[in-house]
C-alpha cells in the first residue's frame, strides 16, 4: 500500500554504514538509490502501513543509520488491506 | 489491473525522484535539477504543510480530483525537501470517513440536517438580537483572509472585541515577552540562525517531536562534521534529550530564575557585552501589579535585583547542580560563539509566560548574543499560521491589523479610515480574552454570563481549553446560550454545538499561513471540499451579508456599501457573499482580500509581500520591501543594518520600535515566583501535557491517518520507574489521576520515549476519549493572559478493578 521515498543519513563510521546497506538491500520491499556523501536516496514498498512502520523503525534500529526522513508518500486510493478509519467520537450525526 | 500496476511504478518512481533530489539537496546545499516523472492526469502544486508553525512546504500530487501523493518541497528553503511522519502523511486529512458535509442543527438533542440559507440566518439573527453577546473564537489555523474577514466583522462590523484565536493559549506570552522587550511582536532572526550556530538551548522544548524538520535541520549539520552543541533545558528527559550534549534538568517554574541566575553571573564576573548594552540596551521592570510595558530601572537597579540568584541560591529553587549553572553563565559570558536559543509551549503555557521570555530575551541583549546570524532568541509557534493570522492579522482581543491595537486612538482611526467605516466605529475596549469568553459563555446568563452566543472556527475548544468542567461543559444545559462550530469532523466540540458547520480544508480553498519566522506562504485550491462543506470566510462574510440584508447598521461602509465590498480588477462589485461564484477564474477572492489588508501592515514595518509574488516563490519573510530594480527582497534578520532594510545607515542596530523612543531595547527584570499550585500531600505529583510526534494538536486530523492513529491510539501517562513501582503500577496499569477540578483513567507507560524525574508525569493531550484538559489549570500569566497547561498538582493511584475494566486498552510501548 504505502510508496515512501525516504533519504537516509549513514553513519560516519564506513564499515557500519556499508553494513547497513548491506542489510537494508536484502530486504526486497526496499530500494535503494543514489549515494551522495553520507546521504542515500531509497524507496519504501510495503504492503500495510503497519508493514511500513515496522521497516521504518527496523531501518532506524540499523548500527550503521545514523537518521531516516521521509520526503514522499504515495497514496494508494484503494489500499487491499487497510483497516477503515474509525471515528473517534461516536456522535449524535446521523447517516450520511 | 495494467493502470494500477502503471500508477504503482509511477509512485515508485515519483518517490525515488524526490528521495535521490533530497539526497542532492542535502549533500551539495541546492536543489537538484532531477526532473519529476511524468504522468498524464497527475498535477503537483506546492502548499505549506497543514500542521505546525514550522511551515515546510509540500508538493500536493492531485489525480481524478483527489490527492494522491505528498512530497517534500525540495525548493522550499523551510524544509529541504524533508518532512516529518505527520507532514508526509497531510494528504490523508482530507479523507477521514466521518467528514462533515452539510450544516446540521441540534434539535431535541440531535442534529439534523438544515440548508445552507437557514444556517447563516440562524446566526445573523442570534447576532442581530444581541450584538454584544456575540463572541467570535478563532484560532492560527485559520487562513489570513479567514481571520482578515472575522477581525473586520467583529471590530469594524458590531464594533465588538470579543474574538480571540486559540493562539491566546499557545502564543500569547511569545507576544508580550516580544512587544516588551522590542516594542514589537515576532522574532528577529530566522531559521538561518539555526544552519550558523555554535550552540542550540532548548528552553523547555522538544523539537525533536514537536517540529522534526527544524531538529532535522540540527542534526544534519552534525552528520556532516559540524561541531554543535545542543544543550536541553528542561523539566523531563525526551527524545531531544537523547540527542543532547548536557542536560539541564529543572523544578518546574524555575526557569526564571535559571535566567536570572545567567544574568547575575555574566555581571558579577564582568563578562556581559558592555559595548552593546551601552548602545543598544535599556533596562525595565514590572511594577505591581505586572503590566506589558513595566516601568524604566538603571542597570543599577538591575544588578542589584539580579544579585541574590547566585548559582547556589538559584540551585536551590531550580534543583539544577551549581556546576550546570556555571557552565550556562560561562557560556553566555563567552564572545565568539554562536548561540540560539528555542523555545515553544514550555516557556509559553506558564504563569509566568511573559516573564520568562522578556528574561530569555534578556540575556541574549546583556550577553551581545544577538543581531548576527546564529545568535539569536528565537519562539517557535505550534501552528500553521499563528504569526500570520493571530499575531498579524492581529485577531487578539485587544488587536488590530499589523500591529494596531484598539486602546490606542490613531490605530483606530487608521483602520477605520482604511476600512472607509464612520469614524468611532471601532471599540475602544479590549474584548474578553479566551479563558473570560468562555467562562462568561458557560456562565448563566443571569449569574453575569453574558456572552449567549459563540461562533468557534478552525480550533477544537471542547479538548484544548484548560479547566474543561468549567470553561467548556458547563455549557450543558444552559438552554439561552448557543454555539456554533465551523468543522472538518465531529469532535468535543461538536458534542456540545447547537450549530454544525461543514467547512473546506486545507487545499480544498485558497489559502495564505505565515510560519514562525515571519514567512507568508500561499497556495491555491486543488480539490472540492467534499459534499456541502464551505470556505469558513464564505461563512463569515455570509453572515454579515444577511445582517446587512437585515439592517444591522454596523455592516454598511461610510458610504452605504456593504462592510466587504469587493470589486472585479475592472470597477464591478462583486457578490462576494454568493457561494456560487466564490470560486471563479476571473476573480480571486482571497488575493483581494489579502491585498485590503496588505495595505495595513507597513507601519511595525511589517510589510508582508503581495501576493502575485508570494504565489511564485515559496514564501517570503517580512518585511519584503521593493528595490529600485522593481523586485521585492526579504528579510531575514530585523533590526540588523547588514539585512533589515529599515535600518537606518551607520547605526549597525536599531529597535526602531522601542518603547523607550530611543532605538533600544528592553533588558526585564523578573523575579521568580513560586506557581500558584504545587505538589502537596493530597496532590503530590506535578502534570505537565504536550504533544507527541504522530499526532497534532487534539487529533482531529491525525486521528483520521490510519497509519498516525495505529502508532498512537490513544494517550497514556508518562511516569517514572520508580515512582510506578512505589505505586505497583507496572507498565500498561490503569492509573487513576486526579487533581482538584477533575479525574481520569489512564494506561501508564514508562521506559518509552521521555522520562520524568520522580515526582512527575507527563500526559498527551491529543486523545479526544481521554481528556486529560478535565485536570488542567485555567490560572493564567497576568500580562498574556495565556494559562499554564505545563505544571499542575495531581494524586495517582491504581485504578480499581472494576473502573480499570471501564478503560481504554493500554498501548503496546
Amino acid at each position: 500500500m504505502p510508496v515512501a521515498g525516504l533519504t537516509i543519513t549513514l553513519a560516519a563510521d564506513e564499515a557500519l554504514a556499508s553494513n547497513a546497506i548491506t542489510e537494508m538491500s536484502s530486504q526486497h520491499e526496499i530500494v535503494l538509490g543514489r549515494v551522495d556523501g553520507r546521504y542515500m536516496a531509497a524507496v519504501m514498498d510495503t504492503p500495510s502501513p503497519s508493514r511500513s512502520r515496522d521497516l521504518h523503525g527496523w531501518i532506524e534500529s540499523l548500527a550503521g543509520v545514523d537518521y531516516l526522513d521521509v520526503v514522499y508518500v504515495g497514496f494508494d486510493p484503494d489500499p487491499p488491506d487497510a483497516p477503515a478509519p474509525q471515528p473517534p467520537i461516536s456522535s449524535t450525526l446521523p447517516s450520511p | 489491473m495494467s493502470n494500477t500496476i502503471d500508477r504503482r511504478q509511477f509512485l515508485r518512481s515519483s518517490a525515488m525522484a524526490a528521495a535521490i533530489a533530497a539526497v542532492h539537496q542535502r549533500a551539495f546545499g541546492s536543489a537538484s535539477a532531477l526532473p519529476q516523472p511524468k504522468m498524464t492526469g497527475i498535477v503537483w502544486n506546492k502548499a505549506p504543510c497543514r500542521f505546525c508553525g514550522t511551515g515546510c512546504h509540500v508538493k500536493v500530487g492531485v489525480e481524478a480530483g483527489k490527492i494522491v501523493a505528498i512530497a517534500g518541497d525540495e525548493k522550499a528553503e523551510v524544509n529541504k525537501g524533508l518532512l516529518c511522519v505527520k507532514g508526509y502523511h497531510v494528504g490523508g486529512i482530507l479523507y477521514g470517513e466521518d467528514r462533515l458535509t452539510q450544516p446540521l442543527i441540534r434539535r431535541d438533542g440531535k442534529l439534523v440536517p438544515i440548508s445552507w440559507d437557514s444556517a447563516i440566518t440562524v446566526i445573523a439573527e442570534r447576532i442581530a438580537k444581541n450584538p454584544k453577546g456575540f463572541a467570535f473564537y478563532g484560532s492560527g489555523q485559520w487562513t489570513v483572509a479567514e481571520g482578515y474577514v472575522a477581525q473586520k466583522l467583529m471590530k469594524g462590523g458590531l464594533s465588538n472585541n470579543h474574538i480571540e484565536p486559540n493562539a491566546r493559549l499557545c502564543m500569547a506570552s511569545a507576544v508580550t515577552g516580544f512587544i516588551s522587550t522590542y516594542g514589537v511582536d515576532e522574532p528577529a532572526g530566522c531559521y538561518d540562525d539555526l544552519d550558523a550556530c555554535d550552540v542550540v538551548i532548548t528552553w523547555g522544548n522538544n523539537p525533536a517531536e514537536m517540529h522534526p524538520v527544524l531538529f532535522s535541520r540540527l542534526i544534519d549539520r552534525r552528520s556532516k562534521g559540524e561541531k554543535l552543541q545542543l544543550i536541553d533545558l528542561g523539566t523531563r528527559r525526551t527524545r531531544t534529550t537523547e540527542h543532547a550534549d548536557h542536560y539541564i534538568q529543572f523544578n518546574p517554574q524555575s526557569d526564571l530564575a535559571i535566567a536570572n541566575c545567567i544574568a547575575q553571573q555574566l555581571i558579577a564576573n564582568d563578562t556581559y557585552d558592555k559595548r552593546f548594552v551601552e548602545k543598544f540596551c535599556a533596562f525595565r521592570a514590572d511594577p505591581d501589579p505586572a503590566s506589558l510595558f513595566g516601568g524604566p530601572i538603571s542597570f543599577d537597579d538591575y544588578k542589584k535585583s539580579v544579585a541574590e540568584y547566585t548559582p547556589e541560591y538559584t540551585a536551590k529553587i531550580s534543583g539544577v547542580p551549581v556546576a550546570q549553572l556555571k557552565m550556562l553563565g560561562k557560556l553566555f559570558g563567552t564572545r565568539g560563539v554562536k548561540i540560539t536559543s528555542l523555545w515553544c509551549m514550555g516557556m509559553n503555557q506558564h504563569t509566568r509566560g511573559t516573564a520568562i521570555n522578556r528574561l530569555v530575551h534578556g540575556i541574549h541583549l546583556l550577553s551581545g548574543h544577538w543581531g548576527t546570524p546564529g545568535d539569536a532568541p528565537t519562539s517557535l509557534t505550534g501552528q500553521p499560521s499563528a504569526c500570520g493570522t493571530a499575531r498579524e492579522v492581529g485577531t487578539l482581543c485587544h488587536a488590530l491589523p499589523g500591529g494596531r491595537i484598539v486602546a490606542e486612538k490613531p490605530h483606530r482611526r487608521f483602520c477605520e479610515n482604511h476600512w472607509n467605516l464612520p469614524v468611532g466605529r471601532i471599540n475602544p475596549k479590549p474584548g474578553y480574552h479566551t479563558i473570560t469568553m468562555w467562562d462568561k459563555f458557560c456562565t448563566p446568563t443571569a449569574e453575569g454570563g453574558d456572552i449567549d452566543t459563540l461562533f468557534v472556527q478552525v480550533t477544537n475548544p471542547g479538548q484544548s481549553l484548560p479547566n474543561l468542567h468549567k470553561l467548556y461543559k458547563a455549557k450543558e444545559g444552559l438552554d439561552d446560550k448557543f454555539l456554533v462550530v465551523s468543522e472538518i469532523y465531529p469532535t468535543a466540540t461538536t458534542e456540545l454545538a447547537d450549530l454544525v458547520l461543514p467547512a473546506s480544508l486545507w487545499v480544498e480553498k485558497n489559502g495564505i499561513f505565515g510560519n514562525s519566522e515571519r514567512r507568508t506562504q500561499q497556495w491555491f485550491k486543488m480539490v472540492e471540499p467534499p459534499g456541502d462543506a464551505r470556505d469558513d470566510a464564505w461563512m463569515t462574510i455570509a453572515i454579515a451579508r444577511k445582517l446587512y440584508d437585515m439592517g444591522v447598521e454596523g455592516m454598511q461602509d461610510k458610504s452605504g456599501r456593504f462592510l466587504f465590498h469587493l470589486e472585479t480588477p475592472d470597477g464591478k462589485p462583486y457578490p462576494v457573499w454568493n457561494w456560487d461564484k466564490y470560486y471563479n477564474d476571473e476573480f480571486n477572492i482571497d488575493r483581494a482580500l489579502y491585498e485590503e489588508y496588505r495595505g495595513m501592515t507597513t507601519w511595525k514595518n511589517k510589510d508582508v509581500a503581495p501576493y502575485d509574488e508570494l504565489v511564485k516563490s515559496r514564501g517570503l519573510r517580512w518585511p519584503v520591501v521593493q528595490q529600485s530594480d522593481g523586485s521585492w527582497r526579504e528579510t531575514r534578520f530585523r533590526f540588523s543594518e547588514f539585512d533589515d532594510p529599515y535600518v537606518e545607515k551607520g547605526k549597525e542596530i536599531q529597535f526602531y520600535h522601542s518603547t523607550s523612543k530611543d532605538d533600544r531595547a528592553q533588558i526585564w527584570f523578573c523575579p521568580y515566583e513560586a506557581p500558584p499550585e504545587m505538589p502537596d500531600e493530597t496532590y503530590p505529583f506535578w502534570l505537565c501535557t504536550g504533544r507527541v510526534l504522530e499526532h497534532w494538536h487534539t487529533g482531529t486530523m491525525t486521528m483520521r491517518i490510519p497509519e498516525l492513529r495505529d502508532a498512537m491510539p490513544h494517550t497514556y501517562v508518562e511516569m517514572n520507574p520508580k515512582d510506578a513501582r512505589e505505586l505497583n503500577l507496572a507498565n500498561g496499569d490503569i492509573a487513576l489521576l486526579k487533581s482538584r477540578r477533575g479525574e481520569i483513567q489512564l494506561p501508564v507507560w514508562f521506559g518509552g520515549r521521555g522520562t520524568p524525574p520522580r515526582g512527575s508525569v507527563f500526559v498527551p493531550f491529543f486523545d479526544e476519549t481521554l481528556l486529560i484538559n478535565d485536570l488542567t489549570l485555567h490560572d493564567y500569566c497576568p500580562v498574556s493572559k495565556e494559562p499554564d497547561y505545563k505544571k499542575c498538582a495531581i494524586s495517582i493511584r491504581k485504578a480499581p478493578p472494576e473502573k480499570a475494566a471501564e478503560t481504554t486498552p493500554p498501548p503496546t510501548p
